[in-house]
């Protein structure tokens, strides 16, 4: 138990998956623009995240390891990824109409969210299991989602700011991400 | 003119991956610790960057259209893996020192972007200078990222000491890094000023020449390489393709989703003006 | 529908070839890989036993059971990857860790453990810190800290805790720690092995 919370806290605070470890740093300065797009895109980067960890944790365990394939990894877990958004996308326009109207636009987005390919990666080099792998990639992407609905509420608010000129769109951006990112090294004191 | 030497300037100067069209985030925030990180990942992107053009450039005729993006991740994903052992064996102290972020060169958007935008469209020669090019602008960008964080962070140059570090237990005097910029908060001040200055740059150059300030490239780098090259048509033509019988509502919706990015970008550009 | 056919061979061609072909520079660059990280390995034993030879370290079995315990007794997220005798245990053992809880990933490192006890060095085999930061820990300063001296563990400054006080690397405690629960890991199988 003492375990599952520690990787909670620590994959979701202390090592946020954008603004320490800068993964899915596309999305979270592309799509944060409304509160409203960013949830909807934290919402859907959750779901998928935690699937594609299951998924690529199972394949790879028993699959790949006992026919000894692991440096197909990259290949596989790309593949899977995108498949499994294809999928996602598929089931939820046939049965969960209220989800798709919610997350299915931002779904084809996040095949190229290195989020979801670099916790696959890092639940294989941490030798967690498939539990400790799902619950690992859940808090990841809630990581994900605090960081970008959080960016999303400061953009709104400081969006008719006056500001030079010069720093106008990405740069203010990023220096918003900067500080965000020394916010949470606050959290670094709790594990 | 010489269309090869056109190319390598395009990739350097005109259409730098990371200054420019703002591609490929991750390894530029995540790997520019230091100036020697930046070149290794340069590099390796290069390599698999020129190889991936040169190999879809030479498919292009083969690849059919509807399943072309997947069949570029395939062959991104494998070339990335054979850098990633060359790395291993042969330069390890690289290899460790990117770790994680070796694998990942096969989301970096510059990659697909290139081999959507240009290599499925033309020559293989043409192909491979456009990946050395695009290569070289991005090495040399994360390459000058790293050794200014490098720099001010710990008061090194490719790892070795450039400006004496004060050390206040030994009563000596010097220089006091400001470690934060070799931490993650670094990465982004430091990229957040470098395009603030080109901004100002650009908007110079053009009040000179008295053409319209352009935009502030913004975010549409990003959103750009999400929803035009790597993601919505990957989706949309494989949708046609799989689910044949529910062909208009998908277009429908697709439409739908893609005018509501688009004014969500244009109002952004309207912002900016 | 004979398109799409068409298209599914296509893409399982080149992905079958993709695989083939990755297949290949794998078995060819498995020697080097192997001699590169045997390499690695041989400088570091060297380098924590400056007066053994090369040809006196011998690897032995690591006994699981043991490693596990050692790790718990600890508290540490480690693992004992490979045990080698200097002179058949003579002259010591050195140890090979990997610590899980590293801040930019795993943290693997060679300790050398005389026959007495005595810690004589430690050397880094893997490790992917901050640089400027974490990756301090290579500076002679810190790991020399760990050299000739024998104790039963050694603890990071901050956290307190019995034994030998190891000053943390400013900034960067979480891979002091890592590194410390290494020792240790290595210390307390090194007490319950041999």
């Amino acid at each position: 138990m003492k375990e599952i919370i520690l990787i909670i806290v620590g994959s979701a605070l202390v090592n946020n998956v954008v603004l320490s470890q800068f993964l899915g740093i596309c999305p979270f300065l592309g799509v944060s623009k409304r509160v409203e797009t960013a949830s909807g895109m934290g919402g859907a980067v959750i779901f998928v995240i935690t699937l594609a960890s299951v998924l690529a944790s199972v394949v790879y365990n028993y699959i790949l390891v006992p026919l000894k394939v692991e440096y197909l990894q990259t290949i596989v877990f790309i593949l899977l990824i995108a498949a499994l958004v294809q999928f996602v996308e598929m089931f939820l326009k046939k049965s969960v109409q209220g989800l798709y109207r919610a997350l299915g636009v931002y779904l084809p987005l996040i095949t190229t969210n290195c989020a979801v390919l670099g916790v696959a990666i890092i639940n294989v080099q941490k030798d967690y299991n498939i539990l400790n792998s799902t619950i690992n990639g859940f808090s990841v992407a809630l990581g994900f989602a605090i960081a970008i609905i959080i960016m999303a509420g400061i953009r709104e608010k400081t969006e008719y700011n006056n500001i030079p000129e010069s720093f106008k769109g990405m740069p203010i951006t990023l220096l918003t991400a900067s500080l965000m990112a020394i916010a949470f090294f606050g959290f670094s004191g709790l594990i | 003119m010489k269309n090869w030497l056109e190319r390598i300037y395009n990739g350097i100067i005109k259409e730098n991956p990371t200054f420019v069209l703002i591609l490929g985030m991750c390894p530029t925030l995540a790997v520019t610790t230091s100036a020697s990180n930046g070149i290794g990942m340069g590099l390796s992107t290069t390599a698999v960057l020129v190889l991936s053009n040169m190999l879809i450039a030479m498919l292009r005729k083969i690849i059919p259209n509807s399943v072309r993006i997947p069949a570029f991740i395939v062959i991104v994903a494998a070339f990335v893996t054979m850098v990633q052992f060359l790395l291993q064996g042969f330069v390890p102290s690289v290899y460790q020192s990117l770790g994680l972020y070796i694998p990942l060169i096969v989301v970096n958007c510059i990659i697909l972007g290139r081999a959507e935008a240009y290599a499925y469209k033309n020559t293989v020669m043409m192909s491979i200078f456009d990946g050395i090019g695009m290569g070289i602008g991005f090495t040399l960008a994360i390459t000058i990222i790293g050794l200014i964080r490098e720099l001010i962070g710990a008061g090194q140059a490719f790892g070795r000491q450039i400006i004496p570090v004060a050390d206040s237990a030994a009563g000596k005097g010097g220089y006091v890094p400001v470690t934060i910029f070799i931490l993650a908060p670094g990465a982004f001040l430091v990229l957040a000023f470098l395009i603030a200055f080109q901004n100002y740059l650009k908007r110079k150059a053009a009040k000179r020449a008295h053409r319209p300030i352009p935009a502030a490239t913004c975010a549409d780098g990003c959103a750009a390489c999400g929803n035009e090259i790597c993601g919505k048509p990957l989706i949309s033509e494989e949708k046609t393709e799989k689910t044949e019988n529910k062909k208009e509502v998908t277009t429908e919706e697709k439409s739908e989703a893609k005018t509501e990015v688009k004014t969500d970008e244009a109002s952004d550009k309207e912002a900016l003006a | 529908m004979s398109k799409m056919i068409k298209n599914a061979i296509i893409i399982t061609v080149i992905t079958i070839v993709a695989g083939v072909a990755l297949g290949l520079v794998y078995e060819i660059t498995k020697v080097p890989i192997a001699n590169a990280e045997e390499n690695a390995k041989r400088e570091a034993w060297q380098k924590v036993f400056p007066k053994a030879e090369l040809a006196d370290f011998e690897t032995t079995e690591v006994d699981e059971e043991k490693a596990k315990e050692a790790a718990a007794s600890v508290n540490a997220n480690a693992l004992i990857d490979e045990v080698c005798t200097v002179k058949g245990g003579d002259e010591g053992y050195v140890i090979t860790v990997t610590d899980k809880e590293g801040y930019g990933g795993d943290v693997q490192i060679t300790v050398g453990i005389a026959s007495d006890g005595t810690v004589t060095g430690i050397s880094f085999l893997e490790l992917s810190e901050t640089a400027g930061l974490g990756m301090k820990a290579k500076e002679p300063s810190f790991y020399e800290q760990y050299a000739n001296k024998k104790t039963d563990s050694f603890y990071v400054s901050k956290d307190g805790g019995e034994g030998e006080k190891i000053d943390a690397i400013s900034g960067a405690t979480i891979t002091s720690r890592a590194v410390t629960g290494a020792v240790n890991t290595a210390l307390a199988y090194y007490r319950s092995a041999f």
